[in-house]
């Protein structure tokens, strides 16, 4: 490559070349992707369960209200439902991603297929990166709150 | 014959492309250990003020839950900080080496979560049967 083409390149676009994985690395690399995934799918399974427990809870507290008490919903029942079902959603995607992940993982070691493995770092990626969304956005929302509240 | 060090089992091309994969998750597993250490330490203080002014509603056991939890988070930071330095080294080196440290740490940060949650079940539990059984009792 030309010193012109080296100087063009970003430092981030991998300036060194990638080095080979050996036998004895690869293996190592399996054990503890295989450590990872069965975790990983537990975590994927609660986080979908736990999803579903709080849509059903919310749903059954705002119609046991209008059942027994015979009481419309009101706005902040309205708000709670609203919100546990965001909750719900966004635990479902990301319950969904560790299981997609964990999957790949599987068929990684099970196929020794390249896609999966490149398949199970992108999913583990985007599942870090939704998690990090989510904490921005609720972050963002708690300081909205606080600063609403302390303004009264 | 080739030998065990140069012979690559997986291929280059995606390895390059699992280096790329690597670089964009590695801001994400700062970001994400920050804002860990950042409650943690707003946990850690209130304990503190609630300690110095006696309230009590929190007794010892309640404080030993909420350190230990405490210590968790770090801990489960500190995972997530090293696996984020071994992706940064191997997306910039492309050392095998610091791809297993990477999948190493990520292990350890997804077993300690899953064994928290598990405990977590546990505790839960054992805390409805107790309850359960003194509400009997009562």
């Amino acid at each position: 490559m030309k010193e012109t083409d080296l100087k063009a390149a970003s430092p981030q676009e991998s300036p060194q070349p990638t080095e080979p994985l050996s036998v004895g690395r690869k293996a190592n690399l399996d054990i503890k992707i295989n450590g990872t995934r069965g975790w990983m799918g537990f975590l994927g399974v609660v986080i979908i369960i736990s999803g579903a427990l709080a849509a059903i809870f919310s749903l059954l507290t705002v119609s046991m209200s209008v059942v027994f008490l015979g009481t419309s919903p009101d706005s902040s029942s309205w708000i709670l439902v609203i919100s546990v079902l965001i909750y719900t959603g966004v635990a479902i995607y990301l319950g969904v991603l560790l299981l997609s992940s964990s999957s790949h993982a599987k068929k990684y070691l099970k196929q020794d297929s390249e896609t999966e493995l490149l398949k199970y770092h992108v999913k583990m990626r985007i599942f870090f990166q939704v998690t990090g969304i989510i904490m921005i956005i609720g972050l963002s929302v708690g300081l909205i709150l606080i600063m609403a509240f302390s303004g009264r | 014959m080739q030998t065990d060090q140069v012979s690559s089992t997986i291929s280059i091309q995606t390895l390059d492309e699992i280096r790329k994969v690597l670089r964009k998750t590695r801001g994400w597993l700062v970001f994400l250990a920050v804002v860990s250490f950042g409650s943690t330490l707003l946990s850690l203080v209130s304990i503190l003020i609630s300690v110095i002014r006696g309230s009590g509603s929190s007794g010892v056991l309640d404080i030993l839950v909420k350190l230990l939890f405490a210590g968790f988070n770090i801990a489960l930071a500190v995972f997530l900080l090293q696996a984020s330095q071994s992706g940064k080294k191997y997306a910039e080196s492309g050392k095998a080496e610091e791809l297993t440290a990477y999948h190493d740490r990520i292990k350890i940060y997804f077993t300690i979560t899953g064994l928290l949650v598990l405990i977590g079940f546990v505790v839960a539990v054992l805390m409805a049967l107790i309850g359960s059984g003194a509400g009997l009792r009562g």
